[in-house]
């Protein structure tokens, strides 16, 4: 469960303006999917990284965008 | 509790950067120095004059004056013709809200702003059409930022429209008795296992209402949660993802369709029909009402028709919720001046919320010229056994001048009313009925309407 809530709020940064409560519900629900979506985003980043190590690893050649 | 000796609206106090006040039939707002930043980047921004072009906000003018308790802005609003709330909309009603609500959010981020919150009482509706008129939601947009309103919207749009499209009940009782609409928590209690573990809604009410849960003691999750970041486009994935699925829902029901509904229950022949809908006509020729409210306006036949006579304006009252809907479809697609809304006349809106001024009455909130009340009496003369003086005056109260339908025994209507009951209504006759207008109004005509007896009775207060 601890692990869970710490994975929901990775991200730091001070909420405004919340005249209303947000609720920790739904601000928990909010950090999942911005880790989700930071997740999502670091394997995009490292995908090619990844796919390059894999076909060098069966002796291929890199793709001709890898600088 | 003043402004320039103008009385401040009960509903306008949870945002303390501004207050709205009502005087003399106009609508001000004061925005206080705090929040002026988040106003002027509304209006240069070229936000605030597309929202008020495609009549999404309530248009604003800004006045040479400033508020001498915080030296703030004040502006005045244009004036809706009606005020509503939440739980005297049908089902498509708030779906429209909803969706208003999200598009106005979307609009607002693509110029750099987003809203605060996410309340229902800032969306009206003038004729079909949904309003948002809170200018003190929007607010800068820094990149990061979490949709605090997000649970919100749940609470007042998602979860009441799951409610009515789960389980087929209409959601208006709940949201009257509660100011903050249907929490996440009560929704899931009542929804079987599989409801609540299907992908949208899992995501949406179930794992929100569980960490709650799990979290209310857990101070370190709960500063944490609150220091999240959210990327702009995963707010607009948010913000369009509630949009699609808000789309899909529907309410649940039985096997009436709207289509027959009309058609079944009413018990007129052409001639019968037409002659009603001349005398409706006549009536409205006669007084030129700007406003009109039809009680128990089932699909708005005869609204419609008040409106082909001049009336400028119909607000339509029924308690039956699939007449409401066609009378809302019909409003819309004709693009008809008319709001049909939810009102049970034996239990009409109260005052209600934080001091009990906070949500106005029905009665309090009465600014009709004429009245029509056709095939409407009998129902609550004889279904809940209000005593016809009682309701006269009632409805006689309600506006100047008016049409109201009297229903004889005999009438197959009214009869089906009897079927199942003893007859205690010894009191019902056309002349008591009479006595009972002659008592608070004159009579200023009569037509009779139907084979059965029916006759509509057009009324005038006395000065």
């Amino acid at each position: 469960m601890k692990l869970l809530l710490l994975l929901m709020t990775a991200g730091v940064s001070e909420s405004a303006f919340a005249y209303i409560d947000p609720g920790t519900g739904s601000l928990l629900l909010q950090g999942l999917l911005a880790a989700i979506v930071g997740a999502l985003a670091g394997i995009k980043f490292y995908w090619k990284k990844i796919s390059n190590a894999v076909a060098r690893l069966f002796g291929r050649r890199q793709s001709s965008d890898q600088e | 509790m003043t402004f320039g000796g103008m009385s401040i609206e009960g509903g306008s106090f949870r945002d303390p950067r501004g207050r709205v006040y009502s005087h003399d039939g106009r609508i001000f707002r004061t925005i206080t120095p705090k929040a002026q930043g988040d106003y002027r980047k509304l209006v240069e921004s070229g936000l605030y004059s597309r929202l008020v072009d495609k009549h999404w906000l309530t248009a604003t003018v800004e006045l040479a004056i400033s508020d001498e308790q915080t030296g703030g802005l004040v502006v005045e609003h244009e004036r809706l013709p009606f005020v509503s709330y939440p739980y005297e909309w049908t089902f498509s009603q708030l779906k429209a809200a909803a969706l208003h609500q999200l598009d106005v959010h979307l609009e607002a981020l693509n110029h750099g702003l987003t809203l605060s919150d996410a309340s229902a009482y800032n969306v009206q509706f003038i004729d079909a059409n949904p309003i948002f008129i809170d200018l003190l939601s929007f607010r800068r947009y820094e990149e990061g930022m979490l949709w605090v309103g997000h649970r919100q919207f749940c609470e007042h749009y998602l979860h009441p429209l799951l409610f009515t499209a789960t389980f087929g009940i209409p959601f208006n009782h709940w949201l009257r008795s509660s100011m903050e609409g249907l929490s996440g928590q009560d929704l899931v209690s009542l929804m079987p296992l599989h409801r609540r573990l299907s992908p949208r809604t899992f995501l949406n009410v179930t794992l929100p209402s569980w960490l709650q849960r799990s979290s209310s003691n857990n101070d370190a999750a709960i500063e944490r949660a609150s220091k999240a970041r959210l990327r702009k486009a995963t707010l607009e994935f948010m913000l369009r993802s509630l949009r699609d699925w808000v789309s899909s829902l529907n309410p649940k029901v039985g096997n009436t369709t709207w289509g027959d509904y009309y058609e079944v229950t009413h018990n007129y022949s052409d001639s019968e029909s037409r002659a009603k809908h001349r005398i409706v006509s006549e009536f409205i020729t006669r007084w030129k009402p700007t406003m009109v409210w039809d009680m128990g306006c089932n699909t708005g036949e005869f609204s419609e028709t008040a409106l082909s006579a001049g009336a400028t304006r119909v607000i339509g009252f029924d308690f039956d919720q699939m007449a409401l809907e066609g009378a809302y479809r019909r409003a819309k697609e004709r693009k008809l001046a008319f709001l049909p809304l939810f009102q049970d006349a034996a239990n009409p809106s109260p005052d209600h919320g934080w001091n009990g001024v906070e949500r106005k009455s029905l009665m309090s909130r009465r600014n009709a010229d004429a009245l029509i009340a056709l095939a409407f009496e009998h129902h609550l003369a004889i279904g809940r056994n209000i005593p016809l003086d009682h309701l006269i005056a009632w409805l006689v109260s309600l506006a100047p001048v008016g049409l109201v339908e009297f229903v004889p025994r005999g009438d197959s209507n009214l009869d089906r009313l009897l079927r199942h009951r003893e007859d205690v209504f010894d009191d019902y006759t056309e002349d008591n009925f009479r006595s009972a207008i002659e008592a608070v109004a004159q009579v200023d005509r009569v037509d009779v309407v139907s084979a059965s007896g029916r006759k509509l009775y057009w009324y005038s207060r006395r000065a």
